[in-house]
């Protein structure tokens, strides 16, 4: 789609990278973990998704041990 | 649109999404498939009489307003009861070429247009089983094919109408008041069309909306 190829329409960033390297876990452990294939968990850690359902944010948030607000954040955008 | 692996790919749900019309349109390309055969071999060979092909009068039944008829009388009617003509049969015993053309013009476009909405169907339905429902490209094709039904329908009409009128004038002394004019035809046959395009048109935005909304699900983690 157009849109996704000129890139994301939001600001909201995705800190997925930061958590599993904190924790030292590795994209195929934490689907196994959430349920949720590792495409989709790619298209979340590289921005491209467009929604995220509360579900999948309680699941990553259980398996992570964290806040959603350690996974997500709101760039400021500067135009 | 993101790919999502949550979703199973299913051939058969593709398939029985665009049933019953995918099995009609099989079935007509077919049976057209078929007949153009038999009408092709039957023509080579002369000894068919199709609307003006083969050999033989070319005939073509035309609106019998304001032709004079004589020698034709309803037998056997009550009293009390009248009987108007309808249409009459106007056949030139040994046509020309040209008048051959002419009754060709009558029906064959018509045919023409049927089997291109055929086609147009047969691909859409390809698309949506490829794609999905929702699609953007399902979505430029009904409109596509709700335009093509409009304008096709319209200049069949108005085509069909004129080539009439021009054979009718080849077999009938004087003026022709016979054939309605095409301006009347076009109004009398195009409502069905007209209805049929509109829908189309209208499932044509009621498929963008749904492309849009898919690919938002689509892109939901």
């Amino acid at each position: 789609m157009a849109a996704a190829d000129e890139g994301p329409d939001h600001a909201i960033d995705i800190h997925l990278d930061e958590l599993l390297a904190e924790r030292g876990m590795t994209l195929t452990q934490l689907s196994e973990r959430v349920g949720v294939t590792i495409v989709n968990l790619s298209i979340l850690k590289n921005g491209r998704a467009k929604a995220i359902r509360f579900s999948t944010l309680t699941r990553l948030c259980e398996a992570l041990d964290c806040q959603p607000g350690d996974l997500l954040s709101w760039r400021k955008q500067s135009d | 649109m993101h790919p999502d692996l949550d979703a199973v790919p299913d051939r058969d749900a593709g398939r029985k999404l665009t049933q019953p019309l995918g099995g009609a349109v099989k079935f007509i390309l077919i049976l057209a498939g078929v007949l153009l055969f038999i009408v092709l071999i039957f023509a080579i060979f002369g000894t068919i009489q199709l609307g003006g092909l083969g050999s033989g009068p070319a005939c073509s039944g035309v609106h019998l307003n304001g032709i004079e008829v004589t020698g034709t009388s309803v037998a056997q009617l009550r009293p009390g009861a009248t009987a108007s003509g309808g249409t009459v049969s106007l056949c030139a015993s040994h046509p020309t070429l040209g008048q051959r053309l002419l009754v060709g013009l009558t029906w064959i476009p018509t045919v023409v247009l049927y089997l291109a909405v055929i086609l147009l169907l047969g691909q859409l339905l390809r698309v949506i089983r490829g794609a999905g429902p929702f699609a953007v490209n399902v979505a430029r094709r009904l409109r596509f094919l709700g335009w093509f039904v409009l304008a096709g329908s319209l200049i069949v009409v108005v085509g069909q109408s004129a080539a009439q009128s021009a054979f009718v004038s080849t077999v009938i002394s004087g003026s022709v008041p016979a054939v309605r004019n095409a301006s009347e035809a076009g109004l009398a046959v195009i409502f069905v069309p007209l209805l049929i395009a509109c829908g189309l048109l209208t499932l044509a935005r009621v498929i963008r909306v749904g492309a849009q909304m898919s690919d938002d699900l689509a892109g939901t983690v």
